[in-house]
């Protein structure tokens, strides 16, 4: 165990009681890291359970100037923190202990950044998580670590470049961090577990409550062959507001966050901000103007981020000599463009944007017969794909 | 006094054979009817009654029984009413009982006497094939279309009495309805542009291969369907009995007797389980997959019907018989359509396009959630349509006409017909693989595409059906080449697959 992941078996009694405080208060319902702060400036956990139990009129005022907390919601949580302490009463054990056993049980740990020494991560870091709950290896220092962020609705183009920076900075060595979002997030963190990179995980929900249920499988793989990350608690629902606070964490903890595809007001933004207040460099990966989703890339370029065309370009940045043996050029796409004069003109027509069967077929002004059997030799080579019946090339 | 006289009575689509008896005895004058009658064929006691007295005849001051044999079987309608009243006049002996004897009679009464026709008319005249069928006038020809013993029209009653009673001959059937001028369907070449939509239609018609189309509202996607009936060639006799026996069961005006062209069914999203497959409470009636038998089933917004209906649907498109079960009975009900639907895959307009789309993943899996896999996976033809380009609009220049395009469709079904089937889609895998071998080519594309995921073991068959169909449509040798191969890979876009991580690795 480094940098701060906190095993239950190997804690004194005190730092039990203390962890104990802190799940009781994450499992809160509705409690999130803005309010955790409020609750904890000035007090450790267990006083500020003690404090809320009471109904302690300071503590309760600082709550209160949080957005959104009310009466009702403060009488929901003293009743839970009530209950909380009867069932500790009937085991005989501090608050919390079987929250802490019951995540102990499903082989998650905790780090309580706020309180270990994992210094550089969260060391002048604005809004430090008070506990994250870890699954897989916990995150070792010397592994550098690159934050791959996107747009869930991406593009075949973006598909490519993330597969192409997942599986570059596996071969680099370099850990993805990501959200495990569909989309960019997703494929990036499966081309570097494909490599046998190292990645880290943020989710927005609790570590038993998969979303989305697509990534599935991508949930348990970065589980079982990396770090998987949360916030919160078992059991917590993933909703809304969570996101925006889980892409906080990536940003912290990436060393340099790169962008592959965002709409100018995409989820990805949030990232960028919080990477932004991080001191943490922010790069872009350029795209073509026609597309939406490269809106947001392109306007980071304009801004003044550094444009990220290889993968050597991310390492440059991370200060890491480019490796020879490291994936640069397009493992997506063949090295020879295609000879046939159509294909090379249906490129041309794709470059632009997806293109329906109707459209190539009036721009190329070719027969459905031979433009078929231009795109089928173009799919199988790796040059264009196909979804739901609109034509793109990675190019 | 006893007398009786045959009709039959409709379940579902088959006709059976109902034996009326009429009894009177002495005691206060009434008018019962037993054996099971539904509502309307109770209500035949009013109607009756009213119509032989109109009819100037008389009715018995007698107490008057009418069974309805056999009577473990529901009857339903108003079509016994004229055999219930020939059987009253028989017993009252205003016409010889032995007049009855061979003759079945189906009709509903009016209150003034006139005999009308009812719903089903071909199955219950087929049931009574062996009799002289006597039925009302505007339902001779489609009474006729079953080829029983003999067929009688009637206009009243009393021309029916009189007939039996030996005092007239049996009036002259009505004219046979001069052939009605070609329906004006609507022409193929009036969609401009869309050429692979126009392709798509076009093998839709010859191999009978369900259709998808995507694209946002406004893009001819309703156009494209109705044009798709008219490449549709004429229904066999064969065909043609079956697609009118569902739709003379279920009252469809039928003006001609027989119904030779293919029928479009559109129903709404909106439509349930029952309406689109079968079923009700009195009677079981068939559903809007049994109408469009033999014909086209068309289902604009796809995403919009109800799962639980769209799931019903499986089981009939692949067997072409649905078997309906209700606490009354069971009742088997054909249906081998051509199912064409239509779907805008998110609501924002752009369908989809990547990049483009600013539809939230919620808004997009809804819509693709409401399609199970099973389903999509009939739907060998999937197509993105979009909006003609308004300059093609401007020239002016239109499309191959549907004329053309229906020869080359008859043509490839004529092929298909060689095969001992009504179209490509209906060939089995063996069957495939004996008259459409692959070119060593096409072995090759194949088998290098199933190993990149590009294509399921499922899609394999439908496609190799599919490039059949397109070599029917050139004339071609029935060998399957890349070519064909790959036309029929691109007219099957595939859907219901959202970028997932999953499908990384599956990219060369």
């Amino acid at each position: 165990m480094t940098a701060g992941a906190i095993s239950v078996e190997a804690s004194t009694a005190e730092e039990l009681a203390e962890l104990g405080a802190l799940a009781v208060l994450c499992s809160l319902p509705h409690m999130g890291p803005a309010r955790l702060r409020a609750l904890l400036s000035g007090r450790d956990a267990l006083e500020a359970v003690d404090h809320l139990r009471a109904g302690r009129a300071a503590t309760l005022a600082g709550l209160r100037s949080c957005h959104g907390v009310d009466e009702p919601l403060i009488a929901t949580w003293r009743r839970q923190i009530a209950a909380a302490f009867e069932r500790a009463a009937i085991d005989g054990h501090p608050v919390g202990t079987d929250l802490l056993a019951a995540h102990a049980r499903e082989g998650i740990w905790l780090w309580a950044p706020a309180r270990t020494d994992a210094s550089e991560i969260w060391e002048s870091d604005p809004e430090p998580p008070a506990l994250l709950f870890g699954q897989g290896a916990a995150i070792d220092p010397e592994v550098r670590r690159v934050g791959v962020v996107g747009t869930r609705r991406c593009t075949a183009y973006g598909r490519t470049v993330a597969q192409q920076l997942g599986s570059g900075l596996a071969a680099a060595g370099v850990a993805v961090v990501s959200g495990l979002a569909t989309g960019i997030d997703g494929i990036a963190q499966r081309s570097a577990l494909d490599a046998d990179g190292p990645v880290i995980g943020i989710v927005g929900s609790g570590l038993d409550q998969v979303y989305p249920t697509a990534n599935r499988t991508l949930w348990a793989d970065v589980a079982r062959h990396g770090t998987l990350l949360s916030e919160y608690p078992l059991g917590r629902r993933a909703a809304p507001w969570q996101f925006p606070a889980r892409n906080r964490i990536v940003a912290a903890l990436c060393e340099v966050l790169v962008v592959v595809e965002s709409a100018s007001a995409g989820g990805s933004m949030y990232t960028v901000d919080a990477a932004a207040e991080r001191n943490r460099p922010v790069m872009a990966v350029p795209g073509p103007i026609t597309s939406a989703v490269s809106a947001g890339t392109n306007r980071l370029l304009a801004e003044g981020c550094a444009p990220v065309c290889d993968v050597a370009d991310v390492l440059a940045a991370l200060g890491e000599p480019p490796r020879s043996d490291a994936a640069s050029g397009s493992p997506g796409l063949p090295t020879a463009a295609p000879a046939e004069e159509l294909d090379r003109r249906i490129l041309d027509e794709l470059s632009a944007g997806p293109r329906t069967l109707d459209e190539l077929a009036l721009q190329t002004g070719t027969g459905l017969g031979e433009l078929a059997s231009s795109l089928g030799r173009l799919q199988l080579s790796g040059w264009a794909s196909e979804t739901g019946g609109w034509w793109e090339t990675a190019r | 006094m006893l007398a009786t006289a045959t009709t039959a009575t409709l379940v579902g689509v088959d006709g059976h054979i109902v034996t009326v008896e009429v009894h009177t005895s002495n005691g206060l004058p009434s008018f019962t009817i037993v054996g099971l009658p539904d509502a309307a064929c109770r209500e035949a006691r009013d109607r009756v009654r009213a119509a032989v007295l109109s009819s100037g005849l008389d009715w018995p001051d007698s107490r008057v029984t009418v069974n309805l044999a056999p009577s473990g079987l529901r009857k339903g309608g108003a079509v016994l009413d004229v055999a219930m009243a020939v059987a009253v006049l028989a017993v009252t002996e205003q016409v010889p009982a032995e007049s009855l004897r061979g003759k079945a009679f189906l009709g509903e009464l009016g209150l003034d006497g006139a005999v009308r026709g009812t719903a089903g008319v071909l199955p219950l005249t087929d049931a009574l094939r062996d009799h002289a069928v006597v039925v009302a006038s505007e339902a001779y020809h489609v009474a006729l279309a079953a080829s029983p013993r003999e067929v009688h029209p009637v206009r009243t009653l009393g021309q029916l009495a009189s007939v039996l009673a030996g005092r007239a001959p049996w009036p002259d059937p009505p004219p046979v309805p001069p052939q009605p001028p070609p329906v004006p369907v609507p022409d193929l070449g009036d969609v401009i542009g869309q050429p692979s939509a126009r392709r798509a239609v076009e093998v839709a018609a010859a191999g009978g291969h369900h259709l998808l189309m995507l694209g946002p509202p406004g893009a001819g996607k309703t156009m494209l369907a109705r044009r798709l009936v008219g490449l549709l060639p004429e229904l066999n006799r064969q065909c043609a009995m079956e697609a009118t026996r569902v739709q003379s069961a279920a009252g469809l005006p039928l003006p001609t007797g027989l119904a030779t062209r293919p029928l479009l069914r559109s129903p709404h999203h909106t439509a349930t389980v029952s309406a689109l497959i079968g079923g009700g409470t009195n009677a079981i009636r068939p559903g809007e997959i049994s109408l469009a038998h033999r014909g086209v089933l068309f289902l604009d917004e796809l995403g919009e019907f109800a799962p639980s209906v769209l799931d019903a649907m499986r089981q009939p498109l692949e067997e072409g018989v649905v078997r309906v079960s209700r606490a009354s009975g069971t009742c088997s009900f054909p249906t081998r359509f051509l199912l064409v639907a239509a779907m805008n895959p998110c609501p924002c307009g752009q369908a989809g396009r990547p990049g483009s789309c600013r539809c939230s993943d919620l808004a997009r899996r809804r819509y693709l959630r409401r399609l199970s896999g099973p389903l999509l996976d009939r739907f060998d033809l999937r197509i993105q349509v979009r909006p003609p380009d308004p300059d093609h609009l401007l020239d002016g220049i239109r499309g191959e006409p549907t004329a053309a395009v229906a020869s080359r469709v008859a043509a490839a079904r004529e092929r298909a017909a060689s095969r001992g089937v009504e179209a490509n889609v209906e060939l089995t895998g063996p069957q495939l693989e004996h008259f459409a071998p692959l070119t060593p080519a096409a072995y090759a594309a194949l088998r290098e595409r199933l190993r990149g995921g590009l294509l399921s073991g499922r899609g394999l068959h439908r496609v190799r059906c599919v490039a059949l169909t397109l070599g029917d449509l050139a004339g071609d040798e029935p060998l399957i080449d890349a070519e064909r191969l790959d036309e029929a890979l691109t007219l099957r876009a595939s859907v219901g697959k959202l970028h997932e991580p999953a499908s990384a690795g599956a990219a060369p």
